[in-house]
């Protein structure tokens, strides 16, 4: 299946998701107006994401994320994990 | 520390940001000193977020129509309309060693030298976090910031004239909400140096030349050869090929 969403964040900053899954995520694109540095860790992240269960709590997702963001040291300006994590449950509703 | 100032000089789109790129490398490796440049747009251009996807932010059919590049920058960040006649850019590039390691405060600094080049025609900015200035309660200064190769780079945008119309014709808006009501509502948000004094775009150049050397110890300069070839290439090899324009 195919799911999409779009949230504008707290400060502005757009936040979309493209997912192809089936429980889990086969694939997944997010892009947006926010700053991820270094740059390329955007394909870290998503890459992290395929194989991930998409029936998981919100809560289990973020902290998931959370960490692997924390110990690639990747900063997130303009929106967080959980802005990510609620795009990514908006889009396989 | 001492700097190189690059003094205004327009470049294509493409090359703009091969220039930016290739300042991450050479000041990254103290090949050169840190650098501050001021440039136009020989073309007009809609230039994307590193993040962006192309299709979802640019009008691709009006701007094949009218001419209008469209190109992804390195850095995050929002998509930005270059007039070849109204946008002044700055970048500004420094060993990662040298500057402050908080992102926010990189904006910040950047920000003081924006608000003095304000300061220097008469008008008064205030920093916005993350990264704008405004005048008036309105935007007239975007920045983005990118770590790339050991160096810190922020790039940005004073805005000297304006034309919405114009602008949100070559970007991806819905088309029901670029109503009256849509314009109006972006004009009571953003503002230009234009619409606040009246002063020539080369008082606008040297208000931030000011601005952004006040304090500093800097020789004005020019880019070194090896740094032209390599702008260059990476013009031709990496922004203008597609893979690297709808890479989202």
């Amino acid at each position: 299946m195919i799911g999409m969403a779009s949230k504008k964040v707290l400060n502005g900053k757009l936040v979309t998701v493209l997912i192809d899954y089936h429980d889990m995520i086969r694939k997944i694109r997010i892009s947006g107006d926010f700053f991820i540095h270094p740059e390329e860790s955007i394909n870290e992240i998503e890459e992290f994401l395929v194989g991930l269960d998409v029936r998981l709590e919100k809560e289990v997702i973020e902290y998931k994320l959370r960490n692997f963001i924390r110990m690639r040291d990747i900063k997130l300006i303009g929106f967080d994990e959980e802005d990510l994590t609620n795009v990514i449950k908006e889009a396989v509703k | 520390m001492k700097w190189r100032v690059i003094k205004l000089e327009m470049h294509d789109p493409y090359m703009n940001l091969a220039l930016d790129e290739t300042l991450t490398e050479f000041v990254g490796k103290e090949f050169v000193k840190p650098t501050i440049r001021f440039y136009g747009w020989k073309n007009s251009a809609v230039i994307i977020g590193y993040f962006q996807k192309m299709k979802d932010e640019v009008n691709l059919e009006n701007c094949k129509k009218n001419g209008i590049e469209f190109v992804r920058r390195i850095s995050g960040g929002g998509a930005v309309y270059q007039d070849n006649d109204g946008g002044l850019t700055y970048s500004v590039a420094v060993p990662k060693k040298y500057f402050e390691n908080d992102i926010s405060k990189c904006y910040r600094i950047v920000g003081d030298w924006i608000i003095d080049s304000l300061n220097n025609l008469g008008i008064k900015g205030e920093f916005k976090p993350i990264n704008d200035i405004t005048a008036n309660n309105k935007k007239i200064s975007g920045n983005a910031l990118s770590i790339k190769n050991d160096c810190i780079l922020v790039h940005g945008t004073l805005l000297y004239d304006l034309n919405v119309e114009k602008m949100f014709s070559f970007l991806n808006v819905a088309k029901e909400k670029i109503s009256d009501k849509f314009i109006s509502n972006v004009k009571e948000r953003v503002t230009c140096v234009k619409d606040l004094t009246d002063v020539s775009k080369n008082d606008v150049v040297n208000a931030l030349i000011h601005g952004f050397t006040k304090n500093k110890e800097f020789d004005f300069g020019e880019w070194e050869i090896m740094e032209l070839k390599r702008a260059e290439f990476l013009s031709k090899n990496k922004f203008k090929k597609d893979e690297w324009k709808f890479m989202r």
